[in-house]
């Protein structure tokens, strides 16, 4: 029985995520962007009478690097507690690999370098002389496709039989990367990367740049519209035909009447308009933005995005990490360790919130629905979709004017000087990032219907049945804040509601239909028509929604994103920052839009 | 001729250059050297941003964005072409 501790290494996008997902069936997240990988993941896999243990070290440059990310790379490989150092590369960029390749030979002969991404090279024209290359690096090379797992049977054989003392011959480690390069890879085409070459050309061009950007989100915005449409009504009707056929059956065995209202109108009503009206948009952006990721888009928005953000005092980066918000606002900040300087990075953590995340996005598309657009329904939706655009830009904007206010006030400072790598295009694995994120996203949705969104429709249901006095404990609280909601131009309930949304988003809604349900107004909301009807019939009207809109962009981060925050800055002062902030900015706003429809 | 050096923003984009020196105190220099970027080393400018800032070069193979900040620091003199 052999056991052996495999450090995975590598410059950042090689596909090291990928290597270590197909070796140990974890699923960490991959995406074409370097610095994808913040935290160390660790997993098994059995082979043969051997138990590897894998590493999957974030990516890096050179071992003796001044990011904080690195660092840990470099001190975990000159550590020596690894067994065997598995390298990988990207084959369709050897050279650049080769220094880093160069840098940890330099310390340490227990090393495996694992060739990546040979399906690119060969399509790019570039050759790779695999057994010159082991000759002269002195260590076993094995060519790979970690995507279809091509070479892995040999790469898994060399990891079990590989021996540190078999390469102990003393060889001189230091060599000349122009020489290996000149001798191992020979290009059929003068220029392979000519297709990256023009694409890059079209989408960071000074006239295509910005419109190809804003198209795209508008795309994937309607898309998410209209394609979650069909299964958001089917889903509803089906639970409304469930809700009549439970009701049915709880009163024929007998259950009290206040279970079946407990269970029904809290609970069932809540965890329904999550999985109805929450999940579909969630699973058709997810992946469609997993696409764009994949792809390698992002880095290129990050690129076209970049003076804006320096303007505002702000790391190049952080275009990255906003766009991980648009999935979830805790990757976000999360993400924010990719920016070296901690100045920029307390920026980008800040200000990631300004960005609606997945959770907010079907809050956002339903208002829009139902008050902004009227009309036949695919003119509607794209018309909805440029709407909804339009709010994401004013997020947008946002977070370059707060990020700005930050750099000149309490995070004065310069921008700090950064590289930043745009990688070569790869084609995403349509089928298998439809399925995956689909899934995944499913799951995950599910998972926090069952924890949060159940406990607290039962939760919810029991403060708007206990009563004190002549009225619900709920009452009481939304009478409470209700003055303080008229000056912001909505009501105590959508307070009320937002409060109660801290632990999850996704709940805000149900929890507004809860309280309106409460006094009586509604029944049934299979369609938004439906919808329309209950929240016009409590007094809602556009500046209601477009006050809604504001609050639900502009408001404190979510549970999971204050814990991110915590974790991530150490400290509960920026924590408490990050949570006020918004609020102060979407209260501000809201007080703003009020004071001038009152003044009209 | 190699001893007139200019600065990175002025590369002709294209064209191959061959980097001379990069400023002394330069915080980056340490960093720079991971992605290729050190005396010796070969660059083209490929494209620019929107905004002409930042710009993009290739270094060995791989696309590297620079701001105009930091590629200030950097001298270049064109490559001889064989």
């Amino acid at each position: 029985m052999k056991n052996k501790t495999i450090a995975l290494v590598g410059n950042p996008n090689v596909g090291k995520s990928t290597v270590f997902n197909a070796l140990t069936g974890m699923k960490q997240h991959t995406g074409n962007w370097p610095g994808k990988t913040v935290t160390n993941a660790v997993g098994h896999m059995r082979y043969k009478d051997a138990t590897f243990d894998f590493i999957d070290l974030p990516g890096a440059y050179s071992l003796d690097s001044s990011s904080p990310d690195e660092a840990v790379t470099g001190e975990y490989i000159l550590s020596g507690q690894a067994d065997l150092v598995l390298i990988v590369a990207d084959a369709t960029c050897l050279k650049r690999n080769l220094l880093l390749i160069k840098d940890i030979l330099k310390v340490t002969d227990k090393a495996v370098l694992c060739v990546n991404l040979m399906d690119e090279a060969r399509k790019k024209g570039i050759q790779l002389d695999i057994e010159k290359l082991q000759k002269l690096l002195h260590i076993p090379v094995i060519a790979t496709v970690a995507r279809s797992k091509e070479g892995f049977p040999q790469l898994l054989e060399t990891l079990y039989s590989f021996s540190p003392n078999e390469s102990s011959g003393m060889h001189k480690k230091d060599f000349n990367i122009n020489d290996i390069y000149r001798q191992c890879v020979t290009l059929s085409k003068e220029e392979p990367h000519s297709f990256d070459r023009k694409l890059d050309k079209i989408v960071t061009s000074k006239i295509l740049g910005f419109p190809v950007m804003i198209l795209l989100l508008l795309m994937i915005f309607w898309i998410t519209m209209v394609g979650a449409n069909y299964p958001s009504e089917a889903l509803s009707s089906m639970f409304s035909l469930l809700d009549e056929k439970i009701r049915t059956l709880l009163i024929s065995v007998n259950a009290p009447n206040v279970l079946v209202s407990a269970l029904m109108d809290g609970l069932y009503t809540t965890l329904t308009w999550v999985i109805s009206v929450m999940l579909p948009p969630m699973a058709i952006f997810f992946p469609l933005f997993t696409l764009l990721e994949d792809f390698g888009y992002l880095p290129r928005v990050a690129f076209n995005l970049d003076n804006v953000f320096k303007c505002c005092g702000a790391h190049g980066k952080q275009s990255l990490t906003m766009c991980m918000g648009f999935g979830c606002n805790a990757c976000g900040v999360m993400g924010c360790r990719i920016i070296e300087s901690p100045r920029e990075r307390l920026i980008a953590i800040i200000t990631n919130n300004f960005v609606p995340c997945n959770g907010r996005f079907p809050t956002l598309i339903a208002i829009i629905l139902i008050f902004f657009v009227s009309g036949t329904a695919s003119l509607g939706t794209l018309a909805a979709g440029c709407i909804l655009t339009g709010f994401i830009l004013i997020g947008i904007a946002v977070t370059l004017i707060v990020s700005k206010l930050l750099s000149k006030t309490v995070l004065k400072g310069m921008p700090s000087s950064f590289v930043l790598e745009l990688p070569p295009y790869r084609k995403p694995k349509i089928g298998s990032v439809i399925v995956r994120s689909i899934f995944d996203r499913t799951v995950f949705v599910l998972g926090r219907a069952i924890v949060i969104a159940a406990p607290f429709g039962v939760l919810i249901w029991i403060l708007a049945n206990i009563k004190i006095g002549n009225s619900s404990i709920l009452n009481h609280c939304t009478e409470f804040l209700d003055p303080f909601g008229r000056v912001i131009g909505v009501d105590g309930v959508i307070v009320m509601a937002f409060i109660l949304g801290f632990p999850a988003n996704e709940i805000v809604v149900p929890v507004m239909l809860m309280c309106y349900m409460s006094t009586g107004v509604l029944t049934d909301y299979s369609s938004l028509t439906q919808l329309q009807d209950t929240l016009v019939g409590c007094g809602w009207t556009f500046q209601t929604a477009l006050s809604v809109i504001i609050l639900c962009l502009f408001h404190f981060p979510c549970g999971t994103t204050c814990l991110t925050i915590k974790k991530e800055t150490g400290s509960l002062k920026w924590t408490a920052f990050a949570f006020l902030l918004p609020t102060v900015i979407g209260i501000g706003i809201c007080f703003i839009i009020n004071l001038f429809c009152t003044l009209l | 001729m190699n001893d007139v050096s200019i600065t990175l923003p002025m590369a002709v984009p294209g064209k191959e250059y061959i980097i001379q020196s990069i400023k002394k105190g330069a915080a980056v220099a340490d960093t720079f050297r991971g992605y290729g970027i050190f005396p010796g080393a070969k660059i083209t400018l490929l494209f620019n941003s929107p905004a002409k800032n930042p710009s993009a070069y290739e270094v060995m193979g791989a696309v590297l964005a620079l701001r105009k900040e930091d590629s200030n620091n950097i001298y270049i003199s064109p490559a001889i072409v064989k």
